[in-house]
């Protein structure tokens, strides 16, 4: 494991705990390894096998919360936290204030009403800094940001900071509808420039409104994604 | 004869010249999968398929493209997978939905915005996957 094979490793303490099944330390370290190793999976369901409803202790408790919170599962998080014994109530706090900063679903709230339900008592000044990270990030509408598209090409991606491609849109739709226009006016109606660039105009047009509503949808989930990692960065060792 | 009639005739009658090859087959064959490709090129087929018209007019473009417009020029675009392949996939993948997809990426493709995409490593260019639209 000092040298990172962590798939070499998981095998190894699988061949040590066929020789003793009931060897604690052999059983937290293969958990480890299937962690580190990318199947965090494998770990959690031999997680399961040795202890599928009894109370975890303190290292098999902080193990089983950080894999729950590498695969995604904030449900088996919660039963993990419900299982262990040994943990303090502040350190059970500081762990569901990550679960709740991975989980992302505070940035669907009022930015003012952005709090987890469970009182925040972390010691974790890392985590208390992101935690109040949260309450600067504002969630960009999609809705906002099409309608606000609709108005002015590109305004609604320039709203989800995309200023750069805001302005290519505006560019695209304005000197396609323009020559579009220089068409109709000099030949008329049966100006086969203008149809080309009339048609060209209004592709250009509804794309950048779905490319608005794309874009803000992006804004949250790379916001979420930002503090999903810094928070992995604090609670998963490695 | 003119002149251009004869380069003609001699130009046909070199293309259905089977005795002189540059290679035989079993030269060719031999160096037949001797580079695998690079892992994570682009998942495309230019298999045309006629299963409506849509599909055969969006395969039928797709493979006239990568065949004699793309195939003739070096990497040009700033993503990978790159703006022709993206919008077959999202156009299969999301339907009418992947047009604007498509299109809203071209008009992406231009390499200002390099702070919003990963790099592809074996490629060297903007990662920019399709993904699912939610409806």
């Amino acid at each position: 494991m000092q040298s990172h094979e962590y798939q070499l490793a998981a095998a190894e303490w699988d061949r040590v705990l066929f020789l003793n099944p009931f060897d604690t330390m052999a059983r937290l370290n293969l958990l480890k390894s299937f962690r580190l190793s990318d199947k965090p999976v494998e770990g959690w369901k031999k997680l399961n096998l040795w202890y599928p409803s009894a109370p975890l202790t303190k290292a098999f408790s902080l193990e089983a919360a950080q894999l729950a919170l590498t695969i995604g599962d904030f449900a088996a998080f919660g039963s993990v936290m419900d299982r262990s014994a040994d943990l303090s109530g502040a350190e059970k706090s500081t762990w569901k204030l990550g679960a709740w900063l991975m989980q992302g679903d505070w940035i669907n709230q009022p930015v003012k009403s952005r709090n987890p339900s469970f009182t925040v008592a972390s010691m974790n000044p890392q985590l208390l800094d992101i935690y109040s990270k949260t309450k600067d990030i504002h969630r960009k509408s999609p809705a906002a940001a099409v309608a606000l598209s609709c108005l002015v090409p590109g305004m609604g991606k320039i709203y989800s900071h995309d200023w750069k491609d805001g302005l290519m849109s505006l560019l695209f739709v304005a000197t396609s509808a323009f020559q579009s226009y220089r068409g109709f006016s000099k030949y008329g109606i049966s100006s086969v420039t203008g149809w080309i660039f009339g048609g060209l105009a209004t592709g250009f047009y509804t794309a950048n409104l779905f490319g608005s509503w794309k874009s803000a949808t992006l804004y949250n989930v790379n916001q979420t994604d930002r503090i999903r990692h810094e928070t992995e960065g604090v609670l998963i060792t490695h | 004869m003119k002149w251009k009639t004869i380069i003609s005739i001699f130009i046909i009658s070199a293309a259905f010249t089977f005795n002189a090859p540059a290679q035989k087959a079993p030269d060719i064959n031999s160096f037949r999968n001797l580079f695998k490709p690079a892992p994570g090129r682009p998942e495309y087929s230019l298999k045309i398929d006629p299963k409506n018209e849509f599909r055969l007019i969006l395969t039928s473009g797709f493979a006239f493209y990568k065949v004699f417009i793309s195939s003739q020029d070096g990497v040009r675009c700033t993503f990978y997978p790159s703006c022709s392949v993206y919008a077959l996939n999202t156009i299969k993948m999301n339907g009418i939905a992947g047009i604007f997809d498509a299109i809203d990426r071209l008009t992406r493709c231009n390499g200002i915005s390099p702070e919003k995409y990963h790099i592809h490593e074996p490629t060297q260019r903007f990662y920019d996957p399709v993904t699912k639209i939610n409806r």
